[in-house]
């Protein structure tokens, strides 16, 4: 946020959509009818829930953002807390390690399942004065493909990206485009005690963040779209056709599972 | 007690210099524009009827932000609104950087949020920001300050301070 964020405070302010009579419109019920005729704040509950469903997915004010992240293992000023912000670049494919499809599932603490995103906040990391935006993903598990997890579990997972709130562009990996209520299958790792994140000379236990972690925003997710069809990056999976369902990209995975 | 004729153009003239700054301090308590709105006609129908004297404008500028935040306590206690209080809700009129500072500082507790909006938006002192909200000035100060750090873990940096 480049500009002063009081001065930003101020315009919001400012441009708050009060009604455009409302000075007439007090006169008029005060000196005409004496009275204060009250428009409760109901909204319908379809509003009221698709407000919930946004807010929860760019990290809801309402759910405390001051909320800050325990870190009792972090080396050097490092501190990490819930923010409604999204900032930071997003991968693209072409920036990734390469990897054949055999080695994609040797990572370890691999811990693939289907679930759908239920919440979804962004995080601000600091690490002494760098500062660095990423999500943490509360996705609940359908349908596990490994022992690790069982169905009705939620697992929480570090994303490398922050989520924005605007219209998901195509050519954008695919962790941006996660949202509460995303399904699909999720190939998070899981984080040992001695993984850490190390930057500008301080360091934080990634353990201490989220039990697990998407090695990339791009190659471990097949994300179902509005119009049945999957999503995910194709060049990694060759042996995945372009248009595989979800039936075919689970079964692959299983296949694929050491 | 004022003749009708000048009752009527002191009235008129607080609602056109005060009503917005009224609606918005409301606003920054409620977090919903609707009831800042309904707040708002509740100040000023308090200040038609009871028509108290005030030895300057600023006096009743004070005078009418300190009902509308005691009025917007009083909503808050009430059952309806506990059972339908609203979410600080993506206003399409303000701009995305508007929004999401709005959502940061909305996201305070009240205790910490008015103080802000009354120093940051209206532009008081600890002072004054202590009379409006009946508080005493150390703790106006302290929550303030309190305030200011909550917004500098949120979004970086103290150019808040500003």
């Amino acid at each position: 946020m480049k500009n002063n964020p009081m001065q930003t405070y101020r315009s919001a302010m400012e441009h708050l959509p009060l009604r455009p009579d409302l000075e007439a419109h007090i006169l008029n019920q005060c000196t005409q009818t004496g009275k204060v005729k009250r428009r409760h704040s109901v909204r319908p509950l379809v509003a009221a829930a698709a407000a919930v469903a946004l807010l929860l997915a760019i990290g809801a004010p309402a759910l405390n953002h001051a909320c800050e992240i325990d870190l009792p293992s972090a080396q050097g000023k490092v501190s990490a807390h819930y923010t409604p912000f999204a900032h930071g670049g997003v991968q693209s494919a072409d920036s990734l390690v390469p990897m054949t499809e055999e080695e994609l599932f040797q990572l370890p603490g691999l811990t693939p399942f289907f679930g759908t995103v239920e919440q979804i906040r962004n995080i601000r990391l600091s690490f002494n004065g760098d500062v660095v935006y990423r999500a943490i993903a509360q996705v609940r598990v359908e349908e596990p493909y490994c022992e690790a997890v069982a169905a009705g579990d939620t697992v929480s997972i570090l994303l490398p990206c922050s989520i924005g709130r605007g219209e998901v562009m195509t050519d954008t990996a695919l962790a941006a485009s996660l949202r509460e209520g995303t399904a699909g299958i999720f190939m998070p790792a899981a984080y040992t005690p001695e993984q850490y994140w190390e930057q500008n000379g301080a360091r934080v236990c990634l353990q201490e963040l989220a039990p697990y972690g998407l090695w990339d925003g791009v190659r471990y997710l097949f994300l179902q779209q509005e119009d049945s069809s999957l999503r995910f990056d194709q060049q990694a999976y060759p042996s995945l056709q372009e248009n595989a369902s979800l039936e075919e990209a689970a079964a692959y995975v299983r296949e694929m599972l050491p | 007690m004022k003749p009708p004729s000048e009752l009527n153009g002191f009235f008129q003239a607080a609602v056109a210099q005060h009503s917005r700054a009224v609606a918005r301090a409301a606003f920054a308590y409620l977090k919903s524009i609707e009831d800042a709105e309904d707040i708002t006609q509740e100040v000023f129908l308090t200040l038609w009827e009871k028509h108290p004297s005030f030895e300057t404008e600023d006096h009743l500028k004070a005078w009418l932000l300190r009902l509308a935040i005691n009025k917007s306590k009083n909503l808050l206690k009430s059952g309806w609104r506990s059972k339908t209080e609203p979410l600080c809700e993506w206003l399409p009129a303000l701009s995305s950087q508007e929004n999401e500072l709005l959502a940061c500082v909305l996201s305070l507790d009240e205790k910490y949020r008015l103080p802000i909006h009354l120093f940051y938006y209206e532009g008081y002192s600890i002072q004054e920001i202590a009379r409006i909200l009946q508080i005493r000035p150390a703790t106006a100060g302290t929550r303030l300050a309190r305030g200011r750090a909550l917004l500098g873990q949120m979004i970086g940096g103290n150019e808040y301070e500003k």
